[in-house]
């Protein structure tokens, strides 16, 4: 028995249930990517690139977490091989995450590690470190500022369009939202899907953007002073070398687009980025006025 | 590569040391921009690279699973390190995993330099970092169980087990890994000594002078100044600063006495445990 879902602009034929995702998204006419539990063995072989969680070749890649799970990914679908006592929301979350990275990467589709709202004509992406509040962010535009739309949590894939322009997909899967949080955007009584029974994060679904949409902005926090603060130099020269240099860094994935052999359709999409994107630093006050 | 962590407990001149260190490696940018330095500003427990390498948000995992992973982490960084020499913050106690593999590393590959800084002036200075009374800091700095933990949050770091302030040093300086003791004091009253033992220790090839210039950009009143005008990355809060003072002994006017107390009880261990490894060596 096989379900279809939407995630980041594809559909998900899956043989389980996955209750983070919905239908109701639209997905252009691109093929499934299958997802199936089997046997995973990781090959030894010298082809592979190794990290220390992963392998991956040309055509396909493996990735793995200890005593959770073991995936074999190629551009048709995702083989999921989950040990018996594995919480099984931890499994989900981990199969849309780096196997479906991978992917869809697969694919040449690629995606910024970022939270992002839509107004109904663009986007605008939230980055800031990991654990920083990016999905808090994204979170509070929605629920406090309006009208605005959930576009992605943490993964955004970004295609584009005849013209060039960078088009956002809808992840599809909610928002993850700590206590914290919850309690901050008056959420509490609010509809969750928990992820696992020993933490207390939480998924959310708040108002969706279901169709693709440019992408324009990139707002940072200014935690990022690396990435921000140096680069006056940056703008004299050349304006776009920021947000390429942002979108080269923050591709979800981007330690395996090497071994893989995308390295030019990586750059090549990187440049879509920096042509049309902005990168801007967030203030506490715009952010949350 | 074999990576050198530089182990402190908080608020003991690590960023200090590292400033200059950026001044030594790189003086034709010295003094450096703080806020920007030419080195890797990545501490141990930073949950940044965890999403890179691993590919999935660490926040999906609890704090004792995430931690199995961070020994890889580290092994990965120091893998494709480039620069001269692989030297990283860290706050964390040397511990060990439920499985007994150490947090921190092992020797060869890792080694690390320990920042010892008294405590009655760590108090003073924590507690103007953490948003803490004078009292609430000595406590934590007297609890053996201590770790910056979020059990029901999350932020930029992974939680950090503290221990107390002396067991923080005995971890390191029992530890199996080559550690070079350097104290706060004398990266004051001698720093061309603390400093160049520690540039010895790293293996570097530099002489006096070249030291001594670099000790010279990185000079205290100057990171106040630069903070003062134009801010620092690392300062907790906006009505406060992270260059504060930087003077020896101001703790012994400030603590109480029976705050004192608790504090020289602690340093009273970790004198014993230098004294022990020096007449061992």
């Amino acid at each position: 028995m096989s379900e279809s879902y939407y995630y980041c602009g594809f559909e998900i034929k899956s043989s389980f249930d996955f209750p983070e995702l919905e239908r109701s998204f639209s997905t252009g006419d691109v093929p499934p990517i299958s997802i199936c539990s089997g046997d995973v063995k990781i090959p030894d072989r010298a082809e592979l690139t190794r990290g220390p969680n992963w392998a991956v070749g040309v055509k396909e890649a493996y990735w793995w977490l200890d005593d959770i799970a073991k995936f074999r990914i190629a551009a048709d679908g995702i083989t999921v091989d989950a040990m018996p006592n594995a919480p099984t929301g931890l499994v989900r979350a981990l199969t849309l995450e780096a196997p479906m990275i991978i992917a869809m990467q697969y694919r040449d589709a690629f995606c910024l590690t970022v939270s992002a709202v839509s107004d109904g004509k663009t986007v605008t992406a939230f980055r800031f470190l990991p654990g920083g509040g990016s999905s808090t962010a994204a979170a509070w535009q929605v629920c406090r500022k309006g009208p605005l739309s959930i576009v992605s949590d943490t993964l955004l894939r970004i295609s584009s369009d005849d013209s060039g322009q960078p088009i956002a997909w809808p992840q599809g899967s909610g928002v993850l939202l700590w206590p914290k949080s919850q309690k901050l955007l008056g959420l509490e009584k609010h509809a969750k899907l928990e992820v696992r029974p020993e933490l207390p994060l939480a998924r959310f679904r708040l108002e969706d953007t279901r169709f693709p949409l440019p992408l324009k902005t990139i707002y940072t926090a200014a935690l990022y002073r690396r990435l921000e603060a140096s680069p006056q130099d940056d703008q004299n020269i050349v304006q776009a070398r920021r947000p390429f240099r942002f979108s080269a860094l923050r591709t979800a994935g981007r330690l395996w687009i090497d071994p893989m052999g995308r390295t030019p359709q990586h750059f090549a999409w990187c440049l879509a980025i920096a042509r049309y994107c902005k990168i801007r630093t967030a203030s506490f006050e715009g952010l949350y006025d | 590569m074999e990576t050198c962590w530089l182990a402190s407990y908080p608020k003991s001149g690590n960023t200090w040391f590292r400033i200059f260190l950026a001044n030594l490696l790189f003086p034709n940018v010295a003094p450096v921009d703080p806020n920007n330095l030419p080195i890797s500003n990545l501490i141990a427990s930073a949950r940044a690279p965890f999403q890179e390498i691993f590919g999935f948000s660490s926040s999906l995992l609890t704090s004792e699973e995430s931690a199995r992973l961070r020994p890889s982490i580290d092994a990965f960084i120091a893998r494709d390190w480039s620069g001269q020499v692989c030297l990283r913050k860290a706050h964390d106690a040397y511990t060990t995993l439920p499985d007994g593999r150490p947090l921190m590393g092992g020797p060869p590959q890792f080694r690390a330099i320990y920042l010892l800084r008294d405590p009655w002036d760590v108090a003073v200075s924590a507690a103007n970092h953490w948003d803490l009374s004078i009292e609430e800091t000595v406590n934590r700095m007297c609890n053996e169980q201590h770790k910056h933990h979020h059990a029901h949050d999350i932020n930029e770091q992974f939680p950090q087990h503290l221990l107390s302030w002396s067991q923080h040093a005995q971890s390191w300086l029992n530890s199996p890994l080559e550690v070079c003791l350097i104290r706060y004091e004398e990266m004051h009253s001698d720093a061309m000594r603390a400093f160049g033992k520690a540039v010895k220790f790293l293996g570097l090839e530099y002489d006096d002078k070249d030291i001594g210039t670099a000790i010279q950009a990185s000079e205290f009143n100057r990171l106040q100044r630069l903070e003062s005008d134009e801010g620092f990355i690392e300062t907790p809060r906006t009505n406060t600063t992270f260059f504060r003072k930087g003077i020896q002994g101001e703790g012994l006017s400030i603590l109480t006495p029976g705050q004192l107390t608790r504090l020289r009880r602690e340093r009273a261990i970790v004198e014993q445990v230098i004294q022990d490894l020096d007449d061992h060596s």
